[in-house]
């Protein structure tokens, strides 16, 4: 059952310089239980994205649009913010990209747990203290009880990444968004964390977005995964067709191989030259055209649609990369 | 923390030292002779001579600075050559009165600039933010003697519904709570309209900093209530050096109200000061002046101290 329905969202940021399209045009759906991951360069759009999906997007400067943005049926984009904050850390939850600075500094570790357990489950007193203990070691905080006391400042990154993932956990969402939520987290911790992650899929049938640089994590965690470039997703497949037949110039760059004539594909790690294109101005042709290597002449005349590569596989790309294939 | 309030303790006596010389040598170094002014220009030679013996006027500089300082460490600050009272009496009863007038602005100023400082962030570039901005540049502009005046002369010569003078006076400690309190109103007014200004302005400005920061947003995404999100997690931030300019303000303020004092007949330490002053009254100055620096550190270490007990990142 589709949990999530995205189509169209658009997100752009009132700027000096004229609006930012920061989010032009995603579309995806997302199955309960399932786990998506989004990649894409710095400045693809991805947190926007994400926080859209939330409505976290300060409006103004920003404003969000969508033909349709529906969780559970409902329609994200015409509730009224009171609505939307019964919402909000209950049945989606989101894990920030920046752990050092998403703990608020006065206040205890403990008391921004129990907070959401008061505000989303009426938990009080003693049995919300046993649960916010049993949070933090569910994400592997060793003796949790005297942390709960601690400030964020006493806490390493990844242990402030670890709260926050346990303050996203603790209402048990439907939905949650992390936003290269392990990437401050050493090996082991990671390891861990992911399997956190997939039992609650497996468990409680939680959804999931995961947002991350590391392909390597996407591709041992996530189920399908959408590739975003220029706030757009431009190639989106289960994760081994995917990463069998990448079919989009960026996805290609993406995985810093670049595939030989012969279709024999080359290791030969390269990070992709020339900078992404600037979102004030209209994009008419392919965004990724100007730093493209696959491109053909076509890519000059019109832009990419979406092109179904069978399997729920598709890429917005003119060049036929269908039959060749990278070596990994 | 506790060493570190030791440390700042240990401060507090050479800084008084500082004070007690600067303020010495300033008395000494203005012309106007005390004997003169309180005996009058007629007086016998030797009453003349009996009063600067009586007070070590007689002596060398450092000899009168010596034997004064050498009292005040027994807790003696002397006689009032004018009054003839002892100085540290004369501040038991003045003190109180100059605390609670401190208080009253302090209490205004508290009163106006939360409420103003906090809404102003929260909508920002609205007309209340644009009204809080012209208020705290009048706060700044216009003097607080001036502001007096134009307060006497709205709300009670013309309104007639503040009394003017009346603070500390038998008939209205004597009254009930309105007779008590009412003649604060004006003079708490005009003495904390600059703190006012200037507390509305941090508050304002700390709180608009607190907002932006990543951790609102993780209270947004939690999804608590605004009033929540903006009591606990934003000003309980922004409060941090909002506190602590409010404490130092509050030492600052005692010394400062000489003006409020004379102009509401307040009989505080700043009136006395004030008429010590004109009447070269020495030991009355000099006992004063020590007493505000006292509490004008005081005050600063307090603030410090609410600086590290609000933020738990600051240990001393
Ligand atoms: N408040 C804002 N005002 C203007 N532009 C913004 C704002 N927030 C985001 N943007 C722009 O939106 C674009 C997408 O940003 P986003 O944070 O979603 O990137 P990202 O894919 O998450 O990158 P990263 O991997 O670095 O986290 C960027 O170009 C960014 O400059
Ligand atoms: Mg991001």
């Amino acid at each position: 059952m589709t949990l999530l329905r995205v189509r169209n969202l658009r997100t752009r940021f009132a700027t000096d310089r004229g609006d930012v399209r920061a989010v032009n045009g995603v579309s995806f759906d997302l199955a309960e239980g399932e786990i998506l991951g989004l990649v894409g360069e710095s400045g693809s759009g991805k947190s926007v994205t994400a926080m859209s999906i939330m409505r976290l997007v300060p409006e103004p400067p920003g404003h969000v649009a969508a033909d349709s943005l529906a969780f559970d049926g409902r329609e994200l984009l015409q509730l009224s913010e009171a609505q939307m904050r019964e919402e909000r850390g209950s049945s989606m939850a989101m894990v920030f990209q920046d752990p050092m600075r998403s703990l608020n500094p006065v206040l205890t570790i403990g008391r921004q747990i129990l907070e959401v357990l008061r505000r989303h489950q009426k938990l009080d007193g003693p049995a919300a203290k046993r649960r916010a203990i049993e949070l933090l070691e569910t994400v592997g905080i060793p003796s949790a009880e005297k942390r709960l006391g601690a400030y964020p400042h006493q806490f390493s990154g990844g242990m402030r990444q670890r709260v926050m993932i346990a303050i996203a956990l603790s209402c048990n969402p439907r939905l949650l968004i992390a936003d290269e939520a392990t990437t401050a987290l050493d090996v082991t911790i990671q390891a861990q964390i992911i399997d956190l992650v997939k039992r609650l899929t497996r468990e409680r049938g939680t959804s999931v977005i995961w947002i991350s640089h590391d392909l390597g994590v996407v591709a041992g965690l996530c189920d399908r995964v959408n590739v975003m470039y220029a706030g757009n997703v431009v190639e989106s497949g289960p994760i081994r067709e995917l990463f069998h037949r990448p079919s989009h110039g960026y996805t290609l760059g993406l995985m810093g191989s670049t595939p030989r004539v012969d279709g024999v594909g080359v290791r030969r790690l390269t990070p992709i030259e020339g900078v992404p294109p600037n979102l004030i101005e209209p994009i008419k042709l392919c965004p990724f055209l100007p730093r493209c290597r696959v491109s053909v002449p076509a890519c000059q005349a019109t832009p990419p649609e979406r092109r179904d590569l069978g399997g729920g596989h598709w890429a917005a790309c003119l060049a036929d990369l269908a039959p060749r294939s990278v070596a990994r | 923390m506790w060493s570190y309030l030791g440390r700042r303790l240990i401060q507090v006596p050479l800084v008084l030292l500082v004070v007690s010389l600067m303020t010495f040598a300033i008395t000494r170094a203005t012309p106007g002779d005390p004997v003169t002014i309180m005996l009058g220009m007629q007086t016998s030679p030797e009453a003349a001579k009996a009063m600067r013996e009586e007070f070590n006027l007689d002596r060398s500089l450092p000899e009168q600075y010596g034997l004064w300082i050498a009292k005040v460490l027994t807790g003696d600050l002397g006689r009032s050559m004018r009054l003839n009272d002892r100085v540290t009496t004369l501040i038991a009863e003045r003190l109180p009165i100059s605390l609670q007038l401190a208080s009253a602005g302090m209490l205004f100023a508290l009163l106006v600039s939360i409420p103003l400082g906090v809404i102003a962030a929260l909508r920002r570039n609205s007309w209340i933010d644009y009204l809080c901005t012209g208020y705290t540049v009048l706060g700044f502009a216009v003097p607080n003697f001036g502001l007096a005046l134009i307060l006497i002369y709205v709300f009670s010569i013309r309104l007639d519904w503040l009394p003017i003078t009346g603070i500390g006076s038998s008939e209205a400690e004597a009254g009930g709570f309105w007779k008590h309190y009412s003649p604060f109103i004006i003079p708490a007014i005009a003495l904390g309209s600059l703190q006012t200004a200037m507390l509305t302005r941090l508050l304002r400005s700390s709180m608009i900093d607190v907002l932006s920061q990543d951790y609102m947003r993780t209270a947004r995404a939690k999804g608590l209530l605004p009033a929540n999100i903006v009591i606990i997690h934003a000003l309980k931030n922004a409060m941090i050096p909002f506190v602590t300019m409010a404490a130092v303000q509050f030492g600052y303020m005692i010394g400062v109200q000489v003006t409020i004092e004379y102009i509401f007949a307040v009989p505080g330490m700043g009136s006395a000061v004030l008429n010590a002053v004109i009447n070269r009254d020495f030991p009355v100055i000099q006992g004063f002046t020590l007493v505000i620096a006292v509490f004008f550190l005081v005050m600063n270490i307090l603030a410090d101290m609410m600086y590290a007990l609000l933020d738990p990142r600051i240990r001393y």
